[in-house]
C-alpha cells in the first residue's frame, strides 16, 4: 500500500512536470526553463505542507503526496543537464545565471511556503 | 500524446519507488546531521542523466521513459530544499552552506562527467 501511494504520486508528479514544463518552455525566454518554474512551485508546496500541523495528514497521504507527488514533480537531474547544456552551448555565464536563479528560487519558495503555513497555523 | 504520458508515468512510478526505497535505506546516513541520502540519490541520477544527454542514438520513447520519467522522478529538488531549510534552522549556517554547496557542485560535476564519459 505504501509503495502504491508513493508510485501513484510519482506517476502524477512526472506527468504534471512534463506537461507544465512543455507549456512554459514553449512560451518563455530561452533561459527561463519550465523546470525552474516547476521546481519553484514544488518547493513552495513542500515548505507549506510540511510546516502545517502534522496531525492534519495521515502518514499515507504524506507518503503519496510529499514523497511520491512532490518528490517526482520536482527534479534535480533535469536541472543538472540543463546547466551542462547551457554551458556547452553558451558558455559559463548563462549557466551561472541559471544556477543562481535555481538556488534563490528553490530556497526562497520553500521559505515562503513555511512562513505562510506558520501564519495559518497561528490563526 | 497518451502513449507519451503513459511512458513518462511508468518511469515516474518506478523512479519514485526507487527513491523511496533508497531513502529509507540511507535514512541513518548523515555527517553531523547533514543528510547523505538525498545527495547520493540526486548525484547518481544526475550522472545517469548526463550519460543519456550525450547519446544521440537514443529514441524519444527512451528519453521519455528514462530521462523525464525515471530519472526526473528519482531525483528530487523539493526534499533537498526542505532539508536545507531545516539545517538552516537547527544547525547553524555552516552545515547549511556545506550541504547546499555540496549538492549543487556534486550534481553539476556528476552530470558533466556522465556527459564526457558517454561522449568519448
Amino acid at each position: 500500500m505504501v509503495y502504491l501511494a508513493v508510485g501513484c504520486g510519482g506517476v502524477i508528479g512526472a506527468v504534471f512536470r512534463f506537461l507544465l514544463d512543455g507549456l512554459i518552455s514553449r512560451t518563455a525566454l530561452p533561459l527561463s526553463s519550465g523546470i525552474l518554474f516547476v521546481n519553484m512551485i514544488g518547493c513552495f508546496i513542500i515548505g507549506f505542507t510540511l510546516s502545517l500541523n502534522p496531525n492534519r495528514f495521515s502518514s499515507l497521504f504524506k507518503l503519496g503526496f510529499v514523497t511520491g507527488f512532490l518528490g517526482s514533480f520536482t527534479t534535480f537531474s533535469s536541472f543538472s543537464v540543463k546547466t551542462i547544456e547551457l554551458f556547452l552551448k553558451w558558455g559559463i555565464q548563462p549557466s551561472i545565471v541559471y544556477l543562481a536563479l535555481t538556488i534563490i528560487a528553490g530556497y526562497g519558495s520553500v521559505k515562503i511556503g513555511r512562513v505562510i503555513a506558520l501564519k495559518i497555523e497561528k490563526g | 500524446m497518451i502513449i507519451t504520458l503513459l511512458v513518462i508515468g511508468a518511469g515516474g512510478f518506478l523512479g519514485a519507488i526507487s527513491r523511496y526505497l533508497l531513502s529509507t535505506f540511507f535514512f541513518k546516513w548523515n555527517i553531523n546531521k547533514i543528510p547523505l541520502g538525498t545527495l547520493i540519490i540526486n548525484v547518481s541520477g544526475s550522472f545517469a542523466a548526463g550519460v543519456l544527454f550525450a547519446k544521440d542514438n537514443i529514441s524519444e520513447t527512451q528519453i521519455n521513459f528514462l530521462m523525464i520519467g525515471f530519472l526526473g522522478s528519482f531525483t528530487t529538488f523539493s526534499t533537498f530544499n526542505y532539508e536545507l531549510l531545516q539545517l538552516g534552522e537547527s544547525n547553524g549556517k555552516v552545515h547549511f552552506l556545506i550541504y547546499g554547496a555540496a549538492m549543487y557542485a556534486a550534481n553539476i560535476l556528476a552530470a558533466y562527467h556522465g556527459y564526457s564519459w558517454s561522449n568519448n
